[in-house]
């Protein structure tokens, strides 16, 4: 598998063993390594090998490699480390706290000595707030899936889109058309070279006889 | 008993987002504002116990929703969590994802100090995972006994009885 990699990351350098990290699971898409400056000892960070800053620059295979293999993680963390919960944790830009140019996946073992990590305050918002909140979101939702497009939106989508498809057909047949025409041009080229040549021959023969 | 996310997918009143396996809402209990929660349809408890296909989908719906705030709402950054176990922080007894929407200054701290770790405590912690990740790939490998196997080693098991 091609990578996109960036020389000058250090995680980038540690997935690709180009420097030493506690590897503990990797696959094509992702590897994950224990965090030498834990929030708690067993503190991982699963990160995947294309070099991505956030979330939303990777692709779904990603996306779904990297929750399939945090829950591998997690269930490890479960089993072995005899925790009793651990919490999965994405920073997507500065803003959320992102500290590092890579997109990190941190899967941390919970217990006693980490209880009030990610303890935030509750945000109140009045009844109104949140339903006018979730009307605009369920519409922009629906419109950017498209699932509110009339019945005659749909229908033109559709359209275009076979028709697309039909472009490509008929540009394929019109190529493959003109390369045999091209072939059947030059077989025919060939075969009047030859006949000249022939009728050469011919008139030498008979200037002998003359 | 029903479940509060259960009674929430049955409800479909405060969805925001629904396909066949996966649903998100308004957080109930928002830690910012406009906190999204997406979670499998089917009642699963806890992270663990979730299909691996069934959480590629809430995968891929939660990048949705987290570009998609940039956009709807103008913010500046996304947190994902999932909190794991009551120890994870988890309040719900149904899995799900947490999708928190940030802004520039908006004030929520969810910084950590790490601690420098021993190399040694590092090396046996990494042992412990690796052994404990192999172990549930071999697991898997198992084949399940087919009911004809089963009845055939039930019947030697009661022939050899006393």
């Amino acid at each position: 598998m091609e990578y996109k990699v960036d020389e000058n990351c250090i995680f980038c350098n540690i997935a690709h063993k180009k420097v030493p990290g506690k590897i503990i699971f990797e696959n094509d898409y992702c590897c994950a390594f224990l965090d030498i400056r834990p929030v708690t000892i067993g503190h991982c960070l699963l990160v995947p090998k294309n070099h991505l800053q956030v979330m939303q620059q990777a692709d779904e295979k990603t996306v779904e490699e990297l929750f399939v293999s945090a829950k591998k993680i997690s269930n490890a963390m479960i089993k072995g480390m005899k925790v009793k919960g651990t919490t999965v944790f994405i920073a997507n830009g500065v803003a959320a706290g992102q500290k590092a140019p890579h997109l990190i996946v941190h899967i941390i073992p919970r217990n006693d000595s980490n209880k009030d990590l990610f303890n935030v305050p509750e945000y109140s918002m009045s009844e109104q707030e949140l339903n006018q909140l979730r009307i605009i979101l369920r519409k922009k939702i629906d419109l950017m899936l498209g699932k509110n497009d009339t019945e005659q939106e749909k229908e033109i989508k559709k359209e275009e889109e076979s028709r697309e498809e039909k472009n490509d057909e008929l540009t394929s047949y019109l190529e493959a058309y003109a390369d045999k025409e091209k072939s059947v041009l030059k077989e025919e080229n060939n075969r009047g070279k030859e006949e000249e040549k022939e009728e050469e021959d011919l008139d030498r023969i008979s200037e002998v006889f003359k | 008993m029903i479940c509060d996310i259960c009674a929430i997918i049955e409800r479909k009143d405060e969805l925001i987002y629904e396909d066949t396996d996966v649903v998100a809402f308004l957080s109930p209990a928002p830690r910012s504002v406009s906190e999204i929660t997406i979670a499998p349809k089917k009642h699963v408890v806890v992270f663990g116990d979730c299909d691996d296909d069934i959480l590629r989908k809430i995968g891929n719906v939660t990048n949705f929703l987290s570009k998609a705030v940039f956009e709807i709402l103008g913010m500046d950054g996304t947190n994902i969590m999932i909190r794991n176990g009551i120890e994870g922080g988890q309040k719900i007894a149904h899995f799900s994802v947490d999708l928190l929407p940030r802004k520039r200054g908006d004030g929520i701290n969810l910084e950590w100090q790490g601690i420098q770790a021993e190399p040694e405590s590092l090396k046996e912690t990494a042992n412990i995972l690796v052994s404990a990740l192999s172990q549930s790939e071999k697991e898997k490998e198992v084949p399940e006994l087919s009911e004809q196997d089963m009845t055939k080693y039930e019947i030697k098991r009661l022939r050899r009885l006393p």
